[in-house]
């Protein structure tokens, strides 16, 4: 089917940077700072001045931050921070999905070429059609972006430009090859459907992903710089190389965490388009065939959302490390009340996808036997919900206060800290992952010898974990000291991943050679479909949520310690506020990808020819 | 017999049909020489320790 | 029956002592060493 292409909207967006970029990093920046054998440094301009001269010391001069005053910053009659808040946290959602696509195309294709089985092909065909028009989004928010941080910001713009110089121009470089990859994916698909032209293919689709990857890590780097600077002095002069400067404390935790959470955050939206076509669908074909990539999309965020909040804590464990005042600021002060927000949209997360699971058991006969303990997981997860979303320090009166005897609960108050948060997020874990498991059981009967030992120690494994996970926390968590407390957190992981991986190795044996029973795509409710609207944007609006609590936790620093915020927007707005930019942007992603959606429907619309045009085909016939 | 329209090119298959499988073999290499790459780019990253605060 | 009951004892069992160990291994690679009541031992 041929489309036309506006090719324009990115080559020009990234022809447009390159030239503001270049233009600003020719101006009055030296390029010598970030090559890594003329790095400069106080010695080395103390020497040049003293042997050669005054005039070159001055071109070596370190040049600290600059210190804009209120005025400096531009003013175009509302909120500067407003109107980047928006700008930017549209760019991330679409570059999350942009980047998380081809990742999880690239294995189904891979499983396609695998298996044979064509259907793989085709879904993941049609997951890159929603890809390509959300590039497009995703290069036009982000020349935006680029406009609206030099318009506002414009010396704090210069001054990372200083800091990275040249890594910006190859950022904007890279999108070259990001198009050029991404349309020959695309456009290619058909052409390179067989034999070794599909390994071409499925390399090219590698390359993407290779990619897309740098430019995601080449822009966190900026991100973690403006939290945790690396690479340059008290008063902001670049002392180090580019890499000192982009390989700061947070940077592969921001990429590792990124990278997990784009591919669930991705999954979730696919699922959502997959939900519509099914509930859309007119034919029992096209409903099972929905349904089937439904449940590979719900697959595909779950397994990713599992390991997330681990990576979410390795970062918070290296805010904590870089900056204790940084890490209390987070979870501990005037940002805590957003973990407990966090709670609740993660539970939300949770529970759409085990309720999808459930209810993705009425496909198939066989899940009779398994559907007693639907019940029993449910109570689990809402218990382990409500520990999570409990507070630790209440907002009260003095009135209150007094009547409560403080300012925490003395009977819940302890389960507002975060033993109580570790055993609970541990145990939903656990929990969904075992809804998974049953789930996947459903539709197949063990033929092994070994299948009553098999699932004793699987049985073994998960109580075990379970009561080690609120041993751990409970003990650790409440009876000893600190470093104790915060060390045994990493049992209660080990514990769930314990679960998890011998669950996956245990079944994977048991069920070769399987009995399967029937199973039918399609013969699912249509409130399970219900379930797959709510996991993006529950999703979206956690991103937002999370990128707000990276973003603030500067406070009233653009680069924290070193170059100050002095726009009249350098303090923290009410939760309240920061709650409705958050639904605004989720509200305005939600509309962006309707639009996708029905442009993916649209590219598949043949208009009916009128009367005339088919009467005169007849007649020429 | 064809209708009046444009003749379809897009059928012609690519690949080789004499049975020589390089296209396992360059997935591989492009995977392998990726996985060096992020390596150099975040674990190697010039050499630089970081410096936790 | 008996059979039975002896399969669920040794998975129990070994399982138990694979987290114990476990636990002793990980606290251990942090500089944590525990006793063998799994009470801390700093």
């Amino acid at each position: 089917m041929k489309e036309t292409r506006n090719f324009s909207s990115p080559i020009l967006l990234s022809l447009l940077v390159i030239a503001v970029l270049g233009f600003l990093w020719s101006g009055d920046m030296t390029p010598s700072h970030w090559l890594p054998e003329a790095a400069a440094s106080e010695v080395a301009a103390e020497e040049v001045a003293t042997a050669e001269g005054a005039d070159v010391a001055q071109e070596l001069k370190l040049r600290p931050a600059p210190r804009p005053a209120r005025e400096d910053y531009p003013d175009v009659g509302t909120s500067s921070r407003s109107i980047v808040w928006i700008i930017a946290q549209m760019h991330l959602f679409f570059g999350a999905l942009v980047l998380a696509v081809p990742l999880f195309v690239l294995v189904i294709e891979l499983l396609g070429k695998s298996t044979g089985d064509a259907r793989y092909d085709d879904m993941a065909h049609e997951f890159m059609k929603i890809s390509i028009t959300a590039y497009s989004i995703t290069a036009l928010f982000g020349g935006t972006l680029a406009l609206a941080l030099f318009l506002l910001y414009p010396d704090l713009m210069a001054y990372l430009m200083q800091a990275f110089g040249a890594q910006m121009l190859v950022y904007a470089m890279l999108f070259f090859m990001e198009s050029i990859l991404l349309y020959i994916y695309y456009y290619g698909w058909d052409a390179m459907r067989y034999g070794n032209a599909k390994w071409v293919h499925i390399s090219i689709g590698l390359l993407l992903n290779g990619v897309g990857g740098t430019l995601m890590v080449m822009a966190n780097s900026w991100a973690t710089f403006m939290m945790a600077p690396s690479g340059v002095n008290e008063v902001g002069a670049v002392i180090g190389n580019i890499w000192e400067v982009m390989k700061g404390p947070l940077w592969n935790p921001i990429n590792l965490h990124r990278f997990i959470a784009n591919i669930a955050f991705g999954g979730a939206v696919v699922g959502a388009y997959a939900a519509y076509k099914c509930l859309a669908a007119r034919t029992a074909e096209d409903r099972a065939h929905y349904d089937w990539m439904g449940y590979t999309s719900n697959f595909i965020a779950i397994l990713a959302f599992l390991p997330l909040p681990f990576a979410g804590y390795w970062l918070m464990a290296e805010i904590y490390a870089y900056s204790q005042q940084m890490g209390i600021t987070a979870m501990g002060g005037i940002l805590a009340w957003l973990f407990i927000v966090q709670a609740v949209l993660i539970g939300t997360i949770l529970m759409a996808g085990n309720y999808y699971l459930w209810s993705g058991m009425s496909r198939t006969e066989g899940s009779k036997r398994y559907q007693g303990m639907i019940k029993y997981i449910a109570v689990v997860l809402v218990i382990c919900f409500l520990i999570w979303v409990t507070p630790h320090t209440l907002i009260l009166t003095s009135g209150e206060i007094a009547a409560l005897g403080g300012s925490h609960h003395h009977l819940l108050g302890p389960l507002g800290i975060m033993p109580a948060k570790n055993i609970a997020v541990n145990l939903m874990l656990i929990f969904t992952f075992l809804s998974f498991q049953i789930y996947r059981r459903s539709d197949k009967v063990a033929t092994v010898s070994w299948e009553k030992a098999g699932n004793a120690l699987m049985v073994a494994i998960y109580v075990v974990a379970i009561v080690n996970i609120i041993f751990a926390g409970v003990y650790y968590g409440y009876f000893t000291n600190t470093v104790y407390k915060v060390g045994a957190s990493v049992t209660q992981v080990v514990s769930t991943l314990v679960v998890i991986i011998s669950g996956v190795v245990i079944d994977a044996f048991m069920y070769r050679k399987a009995k399967t029973l029937p199973s039918f795509w399609g013969q699912v409710s249509n409130r399970s479909q219900y379930a797959l609207f709510a996991l993006p944007i529950a999703f979206t609006w956690l991103m937002a949520l999370m990128g707000y609590v990276r973003s603030s936790v500067r406070t009233h620093w653009h680069v924290y310690t070193v170059m100050k915020d002095n726009s009249p927007d350098n303090f923290i707005p009410t939760i309240g506020y920061a709650g409705n930019m958050m639904t605004i942007v989720t509200v305005m992603f939600v509309l962006f990808v309707l639009f996708i959606f029905w442009i993916a429907n649209l590219s598949n619309t043949k208009q009916a020819p009128p009367l005339s045009v088919t009467k005169k085909a007849g007649e020429a016939a | 017999m064809t209708a009046s329209g444009k003749q379809d090119d897009k059928t012609q298959t690519t690949g080789s049909q004499d049975g020589s499988s390089w296209g396992p073999k360059l997935f591989w290499t492009i995977l392998v020489l990726m996985l060096v790459f992020f390596w150099w780019l975040l674990i190697y990253s010039g050499g630089v320790e970081i410096q936790h605060g | 029956m008996g059979n039975n009951l002896q399969v669920w004892l040794v998975a129990f069992a070994v399982v138990l002592i694979f987290f114990y160990g476990l636990d002793h291994l990980i606290m251990n690679m942090q500089g944590l060493p525990l006793n063998i009541d799994l009470t801390p031992s700093q």
